[in-house]
């Protein structure tokens, strides 16, 4: 059975010149990564794009993590700022080139989900969050598939419990529509 | 939306929706909490997916590459930087030595000697002429050039450990000896060219 190493060793290691205690953190945390960030982009190209440049920051940056907070909320800070980051560019970039939302970042060939059934349940599930104003996602996306608590997410984005709670309120009550007028 | 029974669900959930049932909850509440739950579900099943585990067992060799990518990148950019704030250091200390040649050379003239100062007069071209020779008396200058390639050496030596310094005769030996440092040894021995006085 491999030996369990908490955060901290794997880090204390990787600063000591151990690649592959950071390649144990990269498989400990890419799931995590990549599914945010999917969800806040809406799709695989995009959400990929993110997940190497979450990468290389925490390869560049652990050497300056002091352990204030855990690495599994520092991970999810900068993974949450890359992603909020990335759809403005996007954004821009849509607006300077005339591009369409649809078209942009959609490959069949190149998704991690093959089986079309999925990919509609992928879909619809994308049309919803995409709805959502992206701050209100990223709380959303926090809170209800990461299942974070109040305190995390506080912790990672810097705002109140309370306002947190309000966010979240808004974006389920707006989800909730969105789902039942997806059913009409 | 009811924010009051929002938050007595969000306060269950995740995990505790077998709680929902049970309590004092008046039918509103339940069924209000019901449906709060069905929707949860609902988007919870959309994420539940078979995805292709091949993309996480890549992700870590395609990341290694594009970290190579990267350093390539930003070690060419820094050798193009620091060889061109070199080769500029190089023309100000020319300058400023040419600069240097003419005052001194101004101080040599014989007081007696008379010199018609026709600045008005003297063609365009022979300003040229002059500086092109001041120019070619810098560059052929052996004392100039034995100090800039005394300097070069020093620096190119500072990572040996004997003191057998490497003959450049060319350009082809100077690139030949810049490829085969590596990238700490080129900001060594560009550092030690920043502190080095030619002149």
């Amino acid at each position: 059975m491999p030996e369990e190493f908490s955060d901290y060793d794997l880090v204390r290691r990787f600063l000591d010149g151990d690649e592959a205690s950071f390649n144990k953190l990269v498989r400990k945390y890419q799931t995590k990564i990549y599914w945010h960030a999917r969800r806040m982009t809406g799709n695989h190209l995009d959400a990929d794009e993110i997940v190497q440049e979450v990468l290389l920051v925490l390869y560049d940056k652990l050497k300056s993590f002091s352990f204030q907070s855990s690495l599994f909320t520092w991970i999810y800070r900068i993974t949450i700022t890359r992603s909020l980051n990335y759809i403005k560019k996007q954004k821009v970039r849509r607006f300077i080139s005339f591009d369409s939302q649809e078209n942009s970042g959609l490959s069949t060939d190149e998704d991690l989900v093959k089986n079309l059934e999925d990919k509609e349940k992928l879909k619809k599930l994308n049309g919803v969050l995409q709805k959502l104003p992206e701050k209100q996602r990223e709380i959303f996306v926090l809170r209800h598939f990461d299942e974070l608590s109040y305190e995390e997410i506080a912790q990672i984005t810097g705002k109140s419990v309370g306002g947190l709670k309000a966010n979240y309120f808004h974006a389920f009550e707006k989800v909730n529509k969105l789902m039942g007028s997806e059913h009409e | 939306m009811n924010k009051k029974i929002f938050d007595m669900y969000d306060e269950l959930f995740p995990g505790k929706e077998n709680l929902l049932d049970k309590g004092q909850n008046t039918d509103e509440i339940r069924n209000e909490l019901k449906e709060l739950n069905k929707v949860s579900r609902e988007l919870k099943s959309l994420t539940s997916v078979t995805i292709d585990e091949n993309y996480f067992t890549t992700l870590l060799p395609r990341f290694r590459e594009l970290q190579q990518k990267k350093k390539y990148q930003f070690s060419l950019r820094k050798l193009v930087f620091s060889s061109s704030l070199a080769f500029s250091t190089v023309i100000v200390l020319l300058f400023t030595f040419q600069f240097v040649q003419t005052g001194n050379s101004k101080i040599e003239v014989s007081p007696n000697q008379v010199t018609v100062n026709s600045t008005a007069t003297v063609p365009e071209d022979s300003y040229i002429a002059s500086a092109d020779q001041f120019s070619d008396s810098i560059v052929n200058d052996r004392g100039v050039q034995r100090e800039i390639d005394k300097s070069i050496y020093q620096s190119l030596a500072v990572q040996t450990e004997d003191n057998n310094f490497v003959l450049i005769k060319s350009d082809n030996d100077y690139d030949k000896v810049l490829s085969q440092l590596d990238e700490n040894e080129l900001e060594t021995v560009y550092a030690q060219l920043q502190q080095t006085k030619i002149l």
